[in-house]
């Protein structure tokens, strides 16, 4: 075999078939053992990674067809598809499934899972079995939830407003609530169990100041999800309980103040947004170092920007109220906080941009994935100033702006983070590469389909377009079938990862412990992983990010130049031996 | 990133170029150890931690984190009380003179005691007194199931008197000479019913978690009794402890909150 | 096919201008980060993409100057926008005196709109050009909103609340009128146009069309048909307070306090505003004018927000304040009353008689033109009523004092 006569390895940023030379481990967590036991039981962390993995895809899947309906039907300003009670199920189903099953266990649950012990240089996450615990709960909250939204449906839109929800709403309400409640619970225990293990568990000289970033930001992640998810828990009681009671407790009829909701949901539900994003920041920070080849500018600044994003997002939740009687000195201060908060948010931008300073750049596909982020991010986050001010907001709240503004943070920000997570760590769990070619090109499709089917919702939002609207009026009907071709390319852009990672299960080149070249402990084992992660246990001397692009950019010239020999040696070879067979078929 | 590397007894690692450093509590758990899951705990030590001292400051950490939880948990309803009876406060005046405070005083006794027994098991757990820390852990099960009886009787009581909002609400249909009284001091019967829409949400809460923590003392007797907590392994009773204080404290800011609001009588207020 | 409008939709109020002055200001500022990040995102990708012979020596791991830099640009930028914003918020929340109050209210899935001459339409909103229009709002389910983005305006609309807004609409023509807080299954259904036409064309549109007696005159057959008139009436027998000129004036009210018998409760004045009246009718024991006993049945399954709506307009009609109305007949007898003449007609006399009677005063005459005048001055301020009476005199603030 050609391979075999090679045995440097792969350029950084470059893997490709010439990475056959490693093989794939003797034992690792995925063939440890066998049968369906040994999966529903495991306290592996890695494993149970991948059961979030299987879970969350299958979640992300039925809240995308729900995407595909609203699409379908916002084609035409008269709903021809849908009838408006069906619509109004879509759109919630798709809210629901969306946040509460997808967006919030996404990264922390599948990637952080994975990476936090690994990174930590730990076995396991501190608490195993409750890490176990947290997934039955999501999946039995989940599994609720998309029942009750499938089979007879809600139409209360995901933030279960009352009294809508309480009284007037038909549907599932009280149930897909306990789905919430329970997907919430399991939200708070990994959280509970990230701290704990970032806290305790951290390899000998791994010193705080040596972590990774991805650790810092899950760390302020995992302080918003056990700090805010319980208000989330309280609330959705409140809620289940007036709901099948019917107390009053948030019924102006009964003496009870629906605004009173409104602040207890948003207490959770605004912070929850920087539960969704700040694990993508967490990628980011990751890939945009490896991919430039040079450590994190500012690390320091990174690491306490995602802190002050936790803590001060914690403050701002009133602006979602702005157009409610809340008095507008209140409105005032969450004014003057929301715009506080894009501060550190500016701050990280800022901060990877100058990371390609001076860097040897390869674009690979998780690298296309998080510059991707980066633009989409910073104009989520910079429409997010037209709705921080009070009096910019009146007139854009609930239209089709808002809806465009977090997409742009959820999908643009939080999914492709996901994305990017998923490209750059897939060959650490599977220990195969996929198709770099369609990875780039999925990437690239995500990135313009994504702008092409928010980007005109921003435009309709300016002019007037409500959200949550089954039919509208005739002069949005252009900016609407732009949305939905866009979301039509979306949708490819989404399902072609599928179909190439799965692909790559069997037939993916194979990528050795460290395809990427990357210095974070969880590339210094197996791909994959051990059972216990580490051969040995790692001591670490120095802080994350020890690339030097001048240094890579001379190995790389030499693995080329040591590649072009081989392919030349090889091709002379080959031609050689053809030569050969002519001339023995000649001679016989 | 890492620069040095330890050894272990596992063969595969020999490849490594391991400098000698020891640290014997870092290689206790060759990587292929038990096999099964891996992590069932039949000693006091869990494979994943490196040693006790790790274990049991993680099990702490957690344990005031979930605290910290409860408490954001209870936070929200603590939130709506302020709220209402910012909004009715003499209705929750008159909510508050519907409960015995007798019987909220006793329980009141009752669960601070519990604590007692209960920080006196984790104590026993400390000095690996067997005997008694069963004896305790039993003691403080009678409490506790002795403060979910007597709130039963309250509750019981509330409900023929028709004062529970939603199931059993005819409390003022029955005593209408109590709405002039209402009417004097510029309140509606509903505005009472929010009273006891709080009241029964935030003791309810409180006994949903009293039964969690009954349930675990009746398993932690049971382990006890089977000497589980000997050996250096009395963190969970500790842990345990923390719980059972956690609900007790909850309490003391509800009594007050909930039963002596109605306190010494209006026209005696001192405001 | 498609209408394609332009992307600058139709400036048609007075707010709307500098509405849009504020949005594209704030486009801009951000439009400018936006474009440095892109541009130095695809520059330096260029530049040091792998391969590219260029100085990589001495990369910089942080900068203090540049992180500061970056920290207090972008600080200075939203801070100017939040001033800028929050002013305009502000200006916003006065509103002129001569507005003309239209009541609006919202229900699954229709917008009721009542004129105060007794014309009302459904899902559509006539109004005259150039004439401020305050919009008094309530919802008899669930919450919903009322939005013309034409204006730039919105406001959300409560059950068992007023909200109110206001505009001044500069341009005639026809806009949009949408629900935008999702209110159920015909959400999108809950659309209408309104109407800005010339004065004269107004005033001939009043004319005709679904005509009721004007919505005063409705009030007061209501005020009538209902009983109220038996106990607030001039002639009535049972003491109630005479409520002739009330409207927009301060009432000495005491607010009930779980720990002190009423009439120890210290009074405190209000403005008889749309939200006070609304809830004297449907929770009468939660704010009691001064020196009567609480004594008045409430009509929360009687009377719908309609009908209330109603009766506040007759009230009105009784003689808006003007100033002078204060000390005539038709004044609120509390501020008038010795406190003699309050044990005698109650049985007991309010801590803080002498001083509730001074601000009623003083701020009878100006209560109008300036609200912020006749914030609580009864009682004991900061120990006995909490600031929940602050709000009925800022516009567009939350309409109930619970």
């Amino acid at each position: 075999m050609r391979t075999d006569a090679i045995e440097q390895p792969p350029p950084p940023g470059k893997p490709d078939v010439t990475s056959v030379a490693y093989e794939i481990p003797r034992e690792h967590y995925l063939n440890r053992d066998y049968g369906w036991k040994s999966w529903l039981f495991t306290l592996d962390h890695k494993r149970i990674a991948i059961l979030y993995l299987f879970s969350i895809t299958f979640m992300f899947f039925l809240g995308g067809m729900a995407a595909t309906l609203i699409r379908l039907n916002l084609i035409t300003p008269n709903s021809h598809l849908l009838r408006p009670q069906t619509y109004n199920k879509m759109f919630s189903a798709h809210g629901i499934i969306m946040v509460f099953f997808f967006l919030i266990p996404s990264i922390p649950a599948v990637f952080g899972n994975f990476l936090v012990p690994m990174m930590l240089g730990a076995k396991d996450l501190a608490f195993p079995k409750l890490n176990l615990l947290s997934w039955y709960l999501y999946m039995l909250g989940s599994l609720i939830g998309i029942g009750a939204v499938t089979f007879g449906g809600v139409d209360t839109g995901w933030t279960f407003y009352a009294p809508l929800s309480t009284q007037y709403a038909y549907g599932n309400v009280a149930i897909t609530i306990v789905g919430a409640f329970l997907a919430g619970f399991s939200s708070i225990l990994t959280g509970l169990n990230f701290i704990v293990t970032i806290h305790k568990m951290r390899a000998p000289g791994l010193t705080w100041f040596r972590l990774p970033l991805f650790i810092w930001s899950m760390y302020a992640t995992s302080i918003i999800q056990v700090l805010g998810t319980p208000v989330l828990a309280i609330t959705l009681l409140a809620l289940f309980a007036e709901r099948v009671f019917h107390l009053g407790i948030f019924d102006p009829k009964m003496g009870g103040d629906p605004i009173l909701m409104q602040h207890l949901f948003w207490f959770y539900s605004h912070p929850a947004v920087y539960i969704m994003v700040l694990p993508s920041m967490a990628v980011v920070s990751e890939v945009i170092a490896c991919f430039s080849r040079r450590p994190v500018f500012g690390y320091r600044f990174v690491a306490f920007s995602s802190l002050a994003i936790a803590v001060i997002g914690f403050l701002v939740w009133g602006h979602h109220m702005f157009s409610t009687t809340q008095s507008p000195y209140a409105s005032m201060i969450f004014s003057f906080l929301s715009f506080l908060v894009a501060i550190p948010s500016g701050i990280k931008v800022f901060n990877w941009t100058a990371t390609l300073y001076k860097g040897s750049i390869r674009l690979t596909t998780p690298m296309l994935y998080c510059l991707g982020f980066i633009g989409l991010f910073a104009v989520g986050g910079l429409t997010g100033m037209h709705l921080a001010a009070v009096a910019s907001d009146i007139h854009l709240t609930d239209t089709y702006f808002i809806v465009a503004h977090f997409h742009y943070i959820m999908v643009g920000g939080a999914t492709m983070g996901y994305m990017a997570a998923m490209h750059f760590w897939w060959p650490k769990i599977t220990g195969r590469m996929y198709n770099e070619s369609l990875g780039r090109a999925a990437a690239i499709l995500l990135f313009v389909g994504f702008n092409l089917t928010f980007f005109p919702q921003f435009i309709a939002g300016y002019e007037g377009m409500p959200r949550r609207y089954a039919t509208y009026a005739p002069e949005y009907q252009f900016l609407n079938i732009m949305s939905s071709a866009g979301a039509s390319i979306l949708a490819v852009a989404f399902l072609l990862p599928f179909i190439y990672l799965i692909w790559s299960l069997k037939r993916g080149p194979i990528a050795g412990p460290n395809p990427w070249r990357a210095t974070g402990l969880e590339w210094q084992t197996a791909s994959p992983p051990p059972w216990y992660n580490f051969d040995v246990v790692p001591i670490v001397t120095q802080g994350p990010y020890a690339y030097s692009p001048e240094a890579d950019e001379l190995a790389d010239a030499q693995a080329d130049m040591t590649r072009a020999q081989v392919e030349y040696e090889l091709t002379r070879r080959e031609i050689e031996g053809h030569h050969q067979k002519e001339d023995s078929t000649r001679g016989v | 990133m890492v620069s040095e590397t330890q050894n272990t007894p596992d063969p595969n690692a020999a490849s490594v170029p391991a400098p000698a450093v020891e640290a014997a509590s870092l290689t206790a758990h060759a990587p292929d150890a038990p096999h099964g899951d891996g992590h069932e705990s039949h000693g006091p030590l869990h494979h994943h931690f490196d040693d006790m001292e790790q274990q049991r400051e993680s099990n702490t950490l957690g344990m005031w984190l979930f605290l910290g939880t409860e408490a954001m948990m209870f936070g929200g309803l603590f939130l709506a009380y302020s709220l209402y009876r910012w909004m009715y406060p003499w209705a929750f005046h008159e909510g508050s003179s519907h409960l015995n405070i007798t019987l909220g005083t006793i329980n009141t006794f009752v669960l601070l005691f519990s604590s007692l027994t209960m920080a006196l098991a984790v104590r026993c757990a400390g000095i690996k007194d067997r005997k008694w820390l069963v004896r305790f852990l039993i003691l403080t099960w009678i409490l506790g199931a002795a403060f979910l009886i007597v709130k039963g009787f309250e509750w019981t009581a509330d409900y023929h008197e028709g004062l529970v909002p939603g199931m059993n609400w005819f409390y003022y249909n029955e005593h209408p000479a109590a709405l002039p009284r209402l009417a004097e001091h510029g309140i509606s019967q509903q505005n009472v019913m929010m009273y006891f829409v709080v009241y029964f949400c935030m003791t309810g809460l409180h006994a949903a978690h009293m039964i969690v923590g009954l349930a675990l003392v009746g398993w932690f007797t049971f382990l006890a009794a089977k000497g589980r907590f000997g050996g250096g392994n009395d963190q969970p009773v500790e842990i345990l402890g923390l719980y059972w204080h956690l609900i007790d404290i909850i309490w003391i800011f509800l009594f007050p909150l909930l039963y002596l609001i109605a306190g010494f009588h209006p026209g005696g207020g001192g405001h | 096919m498609f209408n394609l409008i332009p992307f600058l939709l139709e400036e048609a109020s007075e707010n709307a201008g500098r509405y849009d002055a504020l949005f594209f200001g704030i486009t801009a500022i951000t439009g400018v980060f936006a474009v440095i990040v892109a541009v130095a995102i695809i520059a330096l990708t260029l530049r040091y993409r792998r391969g590219q012979k260029v100085d990589r020596s001495n990369a910089p791991l942080y900068g203090l100057t540049i992180e500061i830099i970056w920290t207090a640009v972008p600080l200075v930028a939203v801070m100017g926008m939040f001033v800028w914003s929050t002013t305009l918020f502000f200006s916003n929340k006065k509103e002129p005196a001569n507005a003309l109050q239209v009541y609006v209210v919202g229900k699954q899935w229709m917008w009721k709109i009542q004129h105060p001459e007794g014309r009302w339409e459904m899902n559509e909103l006539h109004i005259p050009l150039n004439q401020p229009i305050k919009l008094t709002m309530t919802s008899e389910d669930v919450i919903h909103s009322f939005f013309i983005p034409a204006f730039r305006l919105k406001q959300d609309v409560f059950p068992g609340q007023y909200s109110t807004m206001w505009f001044k609409p500069t341009k005639a023509g026809t806009y949009n009128l949408f629900c935008a807080e999702f209110c159920g299954t015909n959400h999108s259904g809950m659309v209408g146009t309104v109407t800005v036409m010339p004065p004269a064309d107004y005033q001939r549109w009043l004319s005709t069309g679904t005509y009721q007696p004007s919505i005063a005159a409705q009030g007061e057959k209501l005020f009538r048909q209902f009983g109220c008139s038996g106990c607030h009436g001039a002639a009535a027998s049972v003491r109630a307070p005479l409520l002739d000129g009330i409207y927009g004036n301060p009432v000495a009210v005491q607010i009930p306090r779980g720990d002190v018998p009423l009439e120890r409760v210290p009074a405190t004045t209000l403005t008889a505003d749309d939200r006070y009246i609304h809830d004297s009718i449907l929770l009468p024991e939660r704010e009691i004018a001064a020196g009567f006993k609480p004594i008045m049945p409430t009509y929360k399954d009687r009377l719908n927000e309609e009908q209330i709506l109603q009766i506040i307009a007759y009230l009105k009609s009784l003689g808006r304040s003007n100033g002078t109305s204060n000390g005539g007949a038709s004044t609120d007898k509390t501020s008038e009353m010795s406190p003699s003449d309050y044990k005698a007609r109650v049985g007991f006399t309010p801590a803080n008689l002498p001083t509730i009677t001074k601000n009623l005063k003083r701020n009878s005459p100006a209560a109008n033109n300036a609200p912020a005048a006749s914030l609580p001055g009864g009682g004991t301020p900061g120990k006995v009523t909490p600031n929940r009476n602050t709000p009925t005199t800022t516009p567009g603030n939350r309409g109930t004092n619970r």
